[in-house]
């Protein structure tokens, strides 16, 4: 059993190396139901200072991907692939050598402020416990006026006073507060929020994003901020990776993913958000279908099914990251020239109809359905023509209703 | 049938002097909090809706928003009789609701019904879809047994559901399908006002879309009037004519939508627009940013006077030390203090935040 | 006009990709149960168990009755009789499988009447709560401090008619009914604020429509558990009253009698004590299992690895 060396050297924070070195990282679950593929092949580099943002929806392995980094998986999960912190594996580090990085150099921030707390403990030990974990040499006393000053530094009021509450007697915003100091506690260079304000209210989460910020700017540390809301990620992030499907699917700046997204799926989520400052009403471009199972996915593109630019060509291998735009925007589909030739958005790929895919397939099938999408008709019947874009364009749509025995 | 552009609210409320289909007028839910003992007896009560008035017009949808605890939600069931009021009256068409028991409300449980927030316990699980959409009519004896299971197949094609699929189970659909069940359900009885408890809040983002879509073109189509009850206020912008903000059991702001987020005048709305994030990283990052301060009051002893004092900037910083009297000793009512629409501040002051 | 290989390309997919396949409650939990070895076993056992008791007596030479005066008495496998005699000459196999039959009938009987008054009880207070609530518990807790030794004391007394199998089911059921009804309340208490409940009240559903439609279907899981369960239990307690002599009368026999019975003779005729003890012990230890095993497969969070 080898014995721990601290590796980092003071010096080593100012390298503009990645701190953190996510490399084809694969995490597969064995399930009643066979193995579930939860995460295919993630890679990202995280430099010191930098905000990454990695956004998807349920069933996109996000979240899977951050607790595999921290080592927190269920011990039947099988985790392929290499993540690095400062040039070193952390793959495959048993419980005792991560519990050293956990805390110290990376920390981890966690959703349900209710549960990472623990109830029975007051929040200044629990600060205390986690400062003189990694400083043995800490006095009890030393340790929590450091609690103190953390808590005073994360916005809590009456800190003195409120360091020997417990946590029941906190709010969610307060408790998430009390999580953000406990990971920046001992300096850490990585901290990874996994959807830190989703069970939080909308005011208290503006608060508490704000926490974080003031924690990056105390720490410099860099950050995963692992999120489904893409208005957090629009104010807080350097760079976004999208997932789908346990994939990345669009990587670059947050200006390249949000004015200039050229992965079909990514399109569509944009597209498919309401907008609080939109002021003429448009209507929103769902859309349909829902993930495909991760358990033996077949081949080729997984938003294929979903992507009103599919053809078979799409079915043959799943697409690579490609460059697109500038530098360090990739995304992953194998129509992308066209999209970026075309400066493609949401409207002139999905189409706004408010049928669920069911009823689409039904109409493929040849039942005559209202609201069915109808994209350009040539291409519903020769699978080997790639769809143009546009062609779910309100104009095509109302056109193909009026004349159904005109489809070819 | 599919538009792109939602009509305008006055176009969509056919006879703007129309008269409301429902009238609400201080409807009160309070929730006694009992001490130990032998007796039990009640110590406080948790006010939940403290208070509320509310017209909704037909054909239009009427969006009320507030963070959790504001008692929204409790005001849908409030409407529904699904919880009694306490006090107050709720009037559909006239008639008044509150007080009528289970069987004098059966028959109005047809005019107006309610779709919930979570696809995934709003739905019995042991049930196939023909059983669930199909129960409203086997209860009200709506259509001879022999037609049951056509009328729901059209409910399931209304809603964008393939009707082959009547005989499953819930579990076998996605989140966003078991919530278009959830609708088909409540428009059985072809029901004029719709109440939306969080309607797509449970849902991913890109199939809220479908869902939101789907619920704009049933009003347009079956001519529904909308109550849409939900904390995300980009939906209800997106859905909404009218908008109406609570906060601590009571409305403190009602306009318009395009008034409310463009000239927000209650403290509390506009915090809550500054909060509220854009995915648009250039806008987002310019913002002028309200930080609430402190944590929202216990329902169960709520300030004095208003309500919003503890929390709010305008009394923090804004105000001198006899305006502030003012706020802690008096209730501000809600009217319109010259803003455009009715606001429950007594300094309140619209401002452009978006 | 569509070439059937463009049909099966764009559409196989398509469908496959829209309707989740997940499993239901019931399927998961007939999965679990299935990779549960122990209680597959133990329910294979039981089958096979009362397969001998019920078809048995159709193939088999003796009956429960018959009085074979030429082996009184006689050891396990002498004179043809495969488990022995007693002293009257009855074959013991065939007092076991007739003994078999009859403690299956009480113990289903059992199950039936006891699972239709707990259910009730613990239906109508679980729902209703507030007084009805009160009330139906504070019944039940009067009811739970009787004591069955006296019961069945009086009973015996004055109900000669008592001691048939009937009136022995009848009697455990009436005593034996509480804890499924407090089983039920507490799950209707918990089932009683699902959205989906709430949903059937906003369509107007009557009280009887949610309670046998919505709740009773929900709780199906934790009643046969309970069944199973109550099952063995019943078997067992049968034996005991039989054993304090409240049993099975006449020549008609139970399980519980041929052990209460043949517990006196253990000493000198042993196979009339061991036989039937056997049969009891792997009957409950089968029931029980089978219960442990249907427990586990409706609560997901058991953790087992196979």
């Amino acid at each position: 059993m080898s014995t721990l060396i601290d590796t980092t050297a003071e010096d080593a924070r100012s390298s503009t190396d990645a701190v953190l070195s996510v490399d084809d990282l694969n995490v597969r679950f064995p399930t009643e139901d066979g193995v579930v593929h939860a995460v295919r092949g993630v890679s990202f580099d995280l430099r010191p200072g930098e905000v990454l943002g990695i956004v998807g929806e349920s069933g996109s392995g996000k979240s899977v991907t951050s607790l595999a980094i921290m080592g927190l998986l269920p011990g039947s999960a099988q985790l392929t692939g290499s993540v690095k912190f400062r040039g070193r594996e952390l793959l495959g580090l048993n419980d005792r050598q991560m519990s050293v990085v956990r805390g110290k150099s990376v920390a981890m921030v966690f959703q349900d402020p209710m549960t990472s707390l623990d109830p029975v403990y007051k929040i200044g030990v629990q600060i205390a416990e986690t400062v003189r974990q990694h400083d043995k040499n800490l006095s009890r006393q030393a340790a929590k006026a450091r609690a103190v000053d953390l808590l005073k530094l994360v916005g809590i009021p009456n800190a003195a006073d409120r360091v020997d509450s417990y946590p029941h007697e906190f709010s969610g915003g307060m408790r998430q507060r009390v999580v953000i100091a406990i990971a920046i506690a001992n300096q850490p260079e990585v901290i990874i929020a996994d959807e830190p304000t989703t069970a939080l209210d909308v005011t208290v989460q503006a608060q508490v994003l704000e926490v974080l910020k003031t924690a990056q700017d105390e720490t410099g540390a860099a950050t995963v901020l692992i999120t489904h809301d893409l208005g957090v990620v629009a104010g807080m992030v350097d760079r976004v990776l999208v997932m789908y499907a346990g994939r990345a699917v669009e990587k670059g700046t947050v200006e390249d993913v949000f004015y200039r997204a050229r992965m079909p799926y990514s399109i569509g989520l944009l597209g498919s958000m309401p907008r609080i400052d939109a002021g003429e009403r448009q209507r929103l471009t769902p859309i349909k279908g829902s993930p495909p199972s991760l358990i033996n996915p077949p081949p080729g593109c997984p938003f294929g099914p979903r992507c009103p630019l599919h053809y078979a060509q799409c079915d043959v291998a799943e697409p690579d990251l490609r460059q697109v735009d500038g530098a360090g925007h990739v995304a992953a589909c194998i129509r992308v020239d066209e999209i970026v030739q075309t400066d493609a958005d949401a409207d002139d790929i999905f189409s706004k109809d408010s049928s669920d895919a069911t009823l689409a397939a039904a109409a493929e099938i040849g039942e005559r359905a209202e609201d069915a999408v109808h994209i350009e008709p040539g291409a519903l019947h020769d699978p080997t023509v790639a769809p143009p874009i546009g062609g779910a364009t309100r104009s095509d749509e109302a056109a193909a209703r009026r004349d159904p025995e005109e489809r070819a | 049938m599919t538009s792109t552009e939602t009509p305008a609210p006055e176009a969509r409320r056919r006879g703007a002097g129309a008269e409301p289909v429902l009238v609400v007028r201080g409807l009160e839910k309070y929730f006694p909090i009992k001490g130990g003992g032998l007796l039990r007896r009640t110590v406080g009560h948790i006010k939940a809706v403290d208070g509320i008035d509310l017209d909704l017009f037909p054909g239009e949808t009427l969006g009320l928003v507030g963070e959790s605890g504001c008692g929204k939600s409790t005001t849908g069931r409030a409407i529904l009789n699904l919880q009694p009021a306490t006090a107050g009256s709720v009037k559909y068409n006239g008639r008044e609701l509150t007080g009528l028991n289970r069987s004098q409300m059966r028959p109005l449980r047809r005019e107006i019904q309610i779709v919930f927030q979570d696809p995934y316990a709003s739905l019995n699980p042991r049930l196939p879809v023909l059983d669930i959409v199909g129960e409203p009519l086997i209860i009200h004896k709506v259509v001879p047994k022999a037609q049951l299971r056509d009328r729901v197949n059209e409910l399931l094609k209304i809603v964008g559901l393939n009707p082959e699929h009547n005989n499953r189970y819930p579990h076998e659909f996605s989140g966003g399908q078991r919530q278009r069940i959830g609708i088909a359900r409540a428009l059985a009885l072809e029901p004029k006002v719709l109440i939306l408890d969080e309607p797509v809040s449970a849902l991913d983002v890109s199939i809220q879309a479908g869902v939101v879509n789907l619920l704009e073109d049933l009003r347009d189509r079956l001519g529904l009037s909308y109550l849409f009850i939900a904390h995300d206020l980009s939906v209800v912008r997106h859905t909404s004519d009218r908008v109406a903000v609570m906060y601590l059991g009571k409305i403190v702001e009602i306009a318009d939508t395009d008034d409310l987020f463009d000239r927000p005048a209650h403290p509390y709305t506009q915090a809550l627009l500054s909060a509220i994030p854009i995915p648009d990283p250039q806008r987002e990052r310019a913002r002028r940013r309200i930080l609430l301060t402190g944590d929202v009051p216990s329902p169960a002893n709520p300030p004095s006077g208003c309500r919003f004092r503890t929390r709010c900037f305008k009394f923090a910083n804004q105000l001198d030390d006899d305006q502030r009297e003012k706020c802690v000793n008096s209730d501000p009512p809600l009217i319109d203090r010259g803003n455009g629409h009715p606001s429950a501040c007594h300094y309140a002051e619209a401002m452009t935040l978006l | 006009m569509a070439t059937t290989t463009a049909g099966q390309v764009t559409t196989a997919p398509v469908e496959r990709e829209f309707t989740v396949k997940s499993r239901s409650q019931t399927q998961q939990a007939l999965r679990r149960f299935l990779h549960n070895k122990l209680a597959v076993g133990a329910l294979i056992l039981y089958v096979a168990i009362l397969l001998v008791a019920f078809v048995g007596p159709l193939v088999y030479g003796f009956t429960y009755e018959e009085q074979d005066s030429a082996a009184l008495s006689a050891g396990p496998g002498t004179l043809g009789h495969p488990f022995g005699t007693d002293e009257i000459g009855q074959d013991l196999l065939a007092r076991m499988m007739r003994g078999i039959q009859r403690s299956t009938y009480i113990s289903v009987l059992f199950v039936l009447i006891a699972g239709t008054l707990g259910i009730t009880v613990g239906a109508l207070a679980g729902y209703f709560g507030k007084w009805v609530d009160n009330v139906l518990m504070r019944f039940v807790d009067v009811v739970l401090t009787i004591p069955i030794l006296i019961a069945i004391i009086v009973i015996a007394a004055n109900f000669p008619g008592a001691r048939s199998a009937l009136g022995i089911a009848l009697f455990i059921a009436l005593l034996g009914w509480m804890d499924l009804s407090r089983i039920v309340r507490s799950t209707f208490l918990s089932l009683r604020e699902r959205e989906y409940v709430e949903a059937a009240h906003a369509l107007g559903a009557s009280n009887r429509r949610i309670i046998l439609k919505h709740l009773i279907p929900n709780s199906l899981g934790q009643i046969i558990v309970w069944c199973t369960l109550g099952a063995a239990a019943a078997v067992i307690t049968e034996a005991a009253l039989s054993y304090l002599g409240y049993g099975v009368s006449g020549s008609d026999t139970s399980l519980g009698s041929l052990v209460s019975i043949g517990a006196q003779a253990a000493e000198t005729r042993p196979w009339l004590f061991y036989f039937p003890g056997m049969a009891l012990l792997l009957i409950v230890l089968s029931i029980n299992l089978i219960g442990d095993g249907i427990r586990d497969a409706f609560d997901p969070s058991a953790n087992r690895t196979r």
